[in-house]
């Protein structure tokens, strides 16, 4: 870790966690320490354990054993679009307003032009295309301005445009001070992280990047 | 208005909306619950029938096409409240999972589930009360309403605990199905199993015997229409620890553990599993 990095404050710090499904071990001891103001991406094979890293990060998912301390709010996008079908754009917007305790939806709405959400405010998610569903899920995640941001592959199914602004839009953030966490499948989207964190048999190797 | 107030409001709305929305649901409880009493209209002997009204402790004398008719609206009532209780708890779970976890308040979401079974159980309630009223020379109406909510909120009750139970949408209908069939199957009293031991234990049997009673004599067992209320009591009990287990957070993500509020800036949520001593095998 870079000098200036260890002097910010940690938002995310993952010590020695340890997960198995039944039999199957997924991680063993897995360590990482996310800095604020930093973009950190955690890669590996699938089945590697990437998703349960960070639910377990999150704090959906117990660990076996290990230690995860947080600062701050969180904000989580899941790897598949977690929507109710029944309820419009709107609603969806209005429940996690309640839930984040927001006083407007301002941000939302400039997330949305910026995602290119705006036109289907009123329509059941269950109508929405697949990278319509995806953008939503990205945005539940982003609206309450957390200090921590963990996303999981949260392009999927985004175009071309909408992918290149995902990232400027995460060099922003990063830029004003947020810590970022993302599970990335491609190779172009490295050079966009601080640091990578290669999940190798249960463990993570932390390689620093030269931006 | 208060967080928990708004946020119970706002959950109740989505709630009730997403069911308008569910177009086949609403099919079925406009058009099933009266084509299923004129099925038994057309298809049960109309020769008198004498049963045993247990809970009344006096028998009752009614053409056997009017008890079923009965029995059928009871069975209908059951499949459409089971059926769309399951459905809207199935679908919502992964969503009020997520919302829990960025600090929905539990308590209000969980009383907005309830409460959206309540109405739903009343509206088809006075619904198929009223077809019953059309159909037949009822007796009681005010108990056979009651009856027909009592009905509707066990097997609401019953739906919301399938939902929050089990994990494929074909088990979920299979469930409520043969539960409400069996049920409905036994209590009928024009099928003549009235004798058999343990029906009192099934969820209808409360409902059942207040309806008919109310239907076809003076009596009103009101103690009966309890039964139901503590059927529906226990499964939405079940299905809430259900829910509360399935949504427990190893912390609170941005939110004080302590005053359920989001932490001031630099605030540090620390959560420690000591677990076993080695790896797990």
């Amino acid at each position: 870790m870079r000098a200036e990095d260890t002097q910010r404050p940690s938002r995310l710090r993952i010590g020695g966690v340890w997960k198995a499904y039944g039999r199957r071990q997924v991680l063993r001891g897995a360590d990482l320490d996310v800095r604020a103001g930093t973009l950190t991406g955690v890669v590996g094979e699938n089945g590697a354990g990437k998703s349960t890293l960070l639910r377990i990060a999150v704090g959906q998912l117990t660990p076996d054993r290990g230690t995860v301390v947080r600062a701050g709010a969180v904000g989580y996008c899941p790897q598949h679009a977690v929507l109710n079908d029944s309820f419009t754009v709107g609603q969806h917007l209005r429940l996690f307003q309640v839930a984040h305790r927001l006083p407007t939806l301002d941000r939302a709405h400039e997330l949305m032009d910026l995602l290119g959400l705006t036109d289907c405010r009123r329509q059941r998610t269950g109508e929405l295309s697949g990278g319509t569903r995806q953008k939503l899920n990205l945005l539940l995640a982003l609206m309450h301005d957390p200090q921590l941001l963990v996303l999981d592959e949260p392009y999927q199914g985004f175009d071309w445009d909408t992918h290149q602004r995902f990232w400027s839009l995460a060099a922003r953030l990063r830029d004003e001070g947020r810590s970022i966490v993302v599970v990335s499948h491609l190779l172009h989207d490295l050079h966009h992280f601080d640091a990578v964190g290669r999940l190798r048999e249960g463990r993570l190797d932390i390689e620093e990047l030269v931006r | 208005m208060s967080l928990h107030r708004a946020a119970f409001a706002e959950m109740l709305r989505c709630t009730l909306l997403g069911h308008l929305r569910n177009r086949l649901a609403l099919l079925l409880a406009v058009v099933f619950i009266p084509a299923w009493i004129a099925v038994a209209r057309l298809c049960a002997p109309d020769r008198p029938l004498r049963f045993a009204l247990d809970a009344a402790g006096t028998d009752a004398l009614a053409r056997a096409s009017h008890v079923s008719e009965v029995a059928n609206a009871l069975a209908a009532v059951t499949l459409v409240t089971g059926f769309v209780m399951f459905m809207e708890t199935f679908k919502a779970g992964e969503l009020d999972r997520r919302l829990l976890l960025a600090g929905y308040p539990r308590v209000p979401m969980l009383l907005a589930k309830v409460a959206a079974v309540a109405l739903i159980a009343a509206l088809l309630a006075l619904y198929t009360t009223a077809l019953l009223w059309f159909a037949l020379p009822v007796r009681q109406l005010g108990p056979l309403a009651l009856a027909v909510l009592g009905a509707g909120l066990a097997y609401g009750g019953i739906g919301l605990l399938l939902g929050s139970l089990v994990r494929g949408e074909l088990e979920g209908f299979f469930l409520v199905i043969m539960l409400s069939l069996v049920d409905t199957g036994l209590q009928n009293p024009v099928l003549n199993v009235a004798d058999l031991p343990g029906l009192a234990a099934l969820p209808l049997y409360g409902a059942n015997q207040l309806a008919l009673a109310a239907a076809f004599t003076s009596l009103a067992p009101w103690s009966q229409g309890l039964l139901s209320l503590a059927w529906s009591a226990g499964a939405g009990s079940l299905a809430l620890l259900v829910f509360h287990a399935r949504t427990r957070s190893h912390c609170e993500a941005g939110t004080d553990p302590d005053t359920g509020t989001a932490p001031a800036s630099g605030t540090r949520l620390r959560c420690s599993v000591a677990g076993r001593s080695g790896p797990a095998r």
